[in-house]
């Protein structure tokens, strides 16, 4: 059984199909790539499934069971995290407090005594290589140690399902072959990863499978070096072979 | 200077801070100006009367009662009627707290009328000398029992669960939320903790105070000084806000004019407003739009 299946969902926003009739399955320990062009539907995609937005038509299901009129909280207490675009911490908070909100409110967290609260968030702030910065304000953090926190406080959770919205977005080369890293890390500690990305060495390099969205519609899906070779795909990305002729000049 | 002056200011600044506090709150978390905040506190008020006259329950023994029944009261209004407009914004907010101060202060008219009553126990006569100054013990008690309830709050808001959960919300709803943190729980929770720190403020101010319907209208002006003196938002700024307004009056009753007290606390909160808006004490740590 499938990790995650999303059953011909659609969501309109006013008269734009946002997302339309999309279909697709996460396996357990995969990691799935989800590209596509500006406004292609990536991160409806991704707020549909957390639970942000809800869905017009079609299904979602999480471990066989359907997310329909599930609140945010209760998705992510499912076992669903996610990270943000654009990143949204506790400003104000340390970034061990920060995690500690992940730590404090998963799944099982009111069984869980205070020192084994304190062990996983140590634990996560090890794992997202933050400890150095355990104690400062999130403000004094730069955006990769930023990327970093988001990505913690979603690990403290204990999440079965990890949702990525460009983390790579913004981050100079070494730091994303850092994040890269990480993320490979995460995976293989049985995490299942869903990465919405426009670097594409990096969706290409970590992804075992790649969906692409167009036009809020699923055109193409399967192995990176596939998908990439694909024809729809080179269309969409780059548009049609131009034709004859010298190109027109936009007017203003 | 007269310390005499100076202490009757800091114990009665005491309660002014408690008094702000949940009005801060409010704001902080949910980006509210709460306008029912002055119906709670005449309520707190009413429940410690009450229960003295009746029973003769010992006022400082009230207080939990105070802080339970506004507890339940401020849960059920956030629930069913401002999580129902929060979306509209915040002069429909206005509107909404207003109209609830309204109808909370008119039923508390027609059920108690207008007399004024005061709580008076045994003790409220006696105090102790320090340096030639008196310092009444009743007084002493609701500073030290304010400052209590201030310690324990801000405790509960940076040691428990809930309370990291309430300062998440406050920070960030939509990452909270993502983070398994329930937040119109939350939003219900903090507007019932709100009500029942004033609730217990008035129990205390109903100690010194004459306790009328009218009560709370007195004391909201006083909690706008307060919290914008200290900074929406901020615990610790409500109560030094608090204990500077204090200060202020009684030097401006013995000094100017005991006419001129209102008048010189909101010539302080015009300037303020002008000079420093975020308040006294630096940045705020809630209220952070989102």
């Amino acid at each position: 059984m499938a990790l995650l299946e999303v059953r011909n969902v659609s969501r309109s926003f006013g008269g734009v199909h946002a997302v339309n009739d999309v279909s697709f399955a996460i396996n357990e320990g995969e990691i799935v790539g989800l590209i596509g062009p500006n406004g292609a539907g990536k991160t409806t995609v991704m707020n549909l499934i957390s639970g942000l937005i809800t869905v017009d038509k079609g299904e979602i299901f999480f471990q066989g069971q359907p997310l329909s009129g599930l609140k945010p909280h209760t998705i992510a207490r499912k076992g669903i995290a996610r990270t943000f675009q654009i990143v949204k911490p506790f400003q104000g908070m340390t970034v061990r407090e920060n995690v500690m909100i992940g730590a404090l409110f998963r799944a099982d967290a009111a069984g869980l005594k205070r020192t084994h609260i304190n062990d996983i968030v140590r634990e996560t702030l090890a794992l997202l290589e933050l400890e150095a910065r355990a104690d400062s304000p999130v403000e004094e953090l730069n955006l990769a140690q930023r990327k970093h926190l988001e990505l913690a406080r979603a690990m403290a959770m204990q999440p079965r399902l990890l949702l990525l919205d460009e983390v790579m977005a913004g981050l100079n080369l070494k730091e994303i072959e850092k994040l890269m890293h990480l993320v490979r890390r995460l995976n293989e500690r049985g995490i299942t990863i869903l990465v919405i990305e426009h670097v594409m060495k990096a969706v290409m390099n970590l992804s075992h499978r790649v969906l692409v969205m167009y036009y809020g519609g699923l055109i193409a899906a399967g192995p990176p070096e596939e998908v990439s070779q694909d024809p729809r795909v080179i269309e969409a990305y780059l548009g049609k072979r131009r034709q004859k002729g010298p190109v027109k000049e936009v007017q203003q | 200077m007269d310390w005499q002056v100076i202490i009757n200011g800091l114990l009665l600044g005491g309660l002014y801070g408690l008094a702000a506090i949940g009005f801060s709150l409010i704001w902080g978390v949910m980006n509210i100006v709460d306008l029912a905040q002055g119906a709670y506190l005449t309520l707190g008020a009413y429940i410690t009367f009450w229960l003295f006259n009746l029973w003769g329950v010992d006022p400082f023994l009230t207080l939990p009662i105070s802080a339970l029944v506004l507890f339940g009261l401020g849960y059920l209004i956030e629930s069913q009627i401002i999580k129902r407009v929060l979306r509209y914004g915040l002069v429909m907010m206005l509107v909404v707290t207003y109209g609830l101060n309204l109808l909370l202060q008119n039923a508390m008219l027609v059920a108690w009328s207008a007399d004024y009553r005061s709580v008076t126990p045994a003790y409220s006569g006696a105090g102790l000398v320090i340096g030639g100054a008196s310092i009444p013990y009743i007084r002493l008690a609701l500073f030290i029992a304010a400052l209590l309830l201030v310690g324990l709050l801000t405790f509960f808001l940076s040691r428990t669960r809930m309370g990291n959960a309430i300062r998440a919300t406050s920070l960030n709803r939509l990452a909270a939320s993502f983070v398994g943190v329930r937040t119109d729980f939350i939003y219900a929770l903090t507007y019932g903790l709100a009500a029942a720190t004033v609730g217990m403020a008035g129990s205390l101010i109903s100690m010194v105070y004459t306790v009328s319907p009218s009560l709370g209208g007195t004391f909201m002006t006083k909690i706008f000084v307060v919290t914008v003196l200290g900074g929406f938002g901020s615990i610790s700024g409500a109560v030094v806000g608090g204990l500077i307004l204090g200060v202020t009056e009684a030097l401006t009753a013995s000094y100017v004019a005991p006419g001129l007290m209102n008048a010189v606390s909101f010539i302080m909160l015009v300037l303020i407003l002008i000079f420093r808006p975020q308040g006294l004490f630096g940045k705020q740590f809630y209220g952070v739009t989102n």
